[in-house]
């Protein structure tokens, strides 16, 4: 059994995450003051204190901005989604020693206009994973490995030949799982060690584009990882999975 | 899988909810900040109980969700807005969910500043493929429980009442700190763990007055433990007839 805690911050008496062993994760950091408890007036605000708070989670855990994998934000207006950049560049300058993110709209508290959680391993350091003609717009890696765990972005569609997304539902549930292997592939695991994943759906009656292929991968159904749905498109964009993986899972 | 390498999150039903209730890693679960909130819309369900109610609920299908149940649940911490809603949600209702004395998880209700609306907040870890058992030392009462569940240790909110006299060691804050601790070992060691295996410690006190005092004496309680569990001094709501109360989680084989 792995050593368990909580992580606090001062003036809240709700834990912000928690410690399992080398795996910390960070829960509904959000946008108060770090020291005052006051939530910042405008997203650019909250999202200052957010990134301060997710620092202070991780190093009260006992680790480091180097140690975060993977970022999620909770946006109450989604066109805020791109004030989070610029403080993400300033606290990640590297663009090869990155974690990665996704964004997603979501109901929060009243006035609270972004939430964080995040994935950090203590001791270990991540390794960026960019595929070639499959690169996000914004500044994140399509994957980060750290540790023995691999923490996906949300994958795209697209074709490398022409980094761009693939014409069709189809053709782009078939180039999504391909450059999904090769994010696999280039951390040195398997499909066997995916412990979970999350499907990004423009329509949610398109399940099977990805639940399809999700059950070839994994044909012991007790023992599949669970495959989380949502409704999400962008662009062109129909499908897209983001994944968790632990080297050794399928051991 | 083999239970070995698990870790994923628990999302609620509705197809528009984003935010994650939990997640499962290795055979824990853990929750924080579980509301008594609609999961499409954010917004409250209603006045105290049906918030409770709902918050329960998402228990109930998060443990459910992770391959478990509410009787996996080790560990839970209510947080509510108002000094006067403790106790339903610390009696009558948490006892309508686990009404077994002898079976319920550790459990504390303290206070929180919540988003305007929400009157509850519920935080839990449940451990899955064990069952929890109920550790009592000898004279000292607790209406919540000390439990062990797998190879976990949780106690609830433990005071400085001396077993041997079952009376509140006299003295004021210093010797009630001490029997405290001291009472968070003997449990470690009656729930077939040991003070080392102790991870972390918060501590309530009413004012910030007592904490340099309490820092103190967890420095003495534990000079003997190295590495030294997390201490978490708050100041929050404890039963008035006490200076301090302090809660523990130990991780058996887990510290060393």
């Amino acid at each position: 059994m792995h050593s368990f805690t909580e992580v606090f911050r001062s003036f809240d008496p709700i834990p912000v995450g928690y410690r399992n062993g080398a795996l910390v994760t960070g829960l509904r950091i959000d946008g108060r003051d770090p020291d005052s408890g006051e939530l910042g007036h405008g997203i650019e605000a909250q999202l200052a204190n957010a990134y301060e708070n997710l620092r202070r989670a991780v190093e009260a855990a006992g680790g480091s901005t180097d140690n975060i994998g993977q970022v999620s934000f909770f946006l109450a207006d989604f066109d805020d989604r791109a004030a989070i950049n610029p403080p993400w560049v300033a606290m990640f300058p590297d663009e090869n020693d990155r974690p990665t993110y996704k964004f997603m709209p979501a109901p929060l508290p009243e006035g609270e206009l972004v939430q964080m959680e995040f994935y950090a391993v203590l001791g270990e350091r991540r390794t960026d994973i960019h595929l070639t003609g499959v690169a996000h717009a914004n500044p994140i890696p399509m994957a980060v490995r750290i540790g023995a765990y691999l923490f996906s972005s949300r994958v795209l569609a697209y074709d490398p030949a022409t980094a761009q997304p693939a014409e069709g539902n189809e053709a782009q549930a078939r180039f999504l799982y391909e450059n999904v292997n090769a994010v696999i592939d280039a951390a040195g695991m398997s499909w066997s060690d995916v412990v979970q994943g999350r499907g990004f759906l423009a329509d949610l009656a398109e399940e099977p584009l990805l639940g399809g292929p999700w059950a070839e991968r994994f044909p012991d159904a007790a023992a599949r990882p669970p495959l989380h749905l949502v409704r999400y498109g962008a662009g062109a964009l129909r499908v897209m999975l983001e994944i968790v993986a632990e080297e050794g899972a399928g051991q | 899988m083999s239970g070995l390498h698990t870790l994923f999150e628990v999302y609620p039903e509705a197809a528009r909810a984003t935010l994650p209730l939990g997640l499962r890693v290795e055979d824990l679960v853990v929750a924080g900040g579980i509301n008594g909130c609609d999961p499409e819309t954010g917004e409250p369900v209603g006045g105290l109980e049906e918030q409770v109610a709902a918050a329960y609920q998402k228990m109930a299908f998060l443990m459910e969700s992770a391959g478990g149940s509410l009787d996996n649940v080790g560990r839970a911490v209510a947080y509510v807005t108002d000094i006067e809603h403790r106790e339903p949600v610390n009696g009558q209702w948490w006892e309508a969910v686990f009404p077994d004395p002898a079976d319920r998880p550790a459990y504390k209700v303290i206070l929180a500043e919540l988003p305007p609306g929400e009157l509850v907040r519920l935080d839990f870890v449940g451990v899955l493929n064990a069952r929890r058992t109920r550790f009592d030392l000898p004279g000292i009462p607790a209406r919540d429980p000390t439990v062990r569940i797998g190879e976990m240790i949780f106690s609830s909110r433990c005071h400085g009442i001396d077993g041997a006299t079952g009376e509140l060691a006299p003295g004021g804050l210093v010797p009630e700190a001490a029997r405290t601790f001291q009472t968070l070992r003997e449990l470690a060691v009656a729930a077939g763990g040991s003070p080392h295996d102790i991870v972390q410690l918060n501590a309530f006190g009413k004012t910030a007055d007592y904490i340099a005092p309490a820092r103190a004496e967890f420095a003495r309680a534990f000079a003997d433990i190295d590495p030294k569990p997390a201490f978490n001094p708050l100041v929050n709501f404890i039963t008035p007839r006490f200076e301090i109360s302090v809660e523990m989680i130990a991780v058996v084989g887990g510290q060393r």
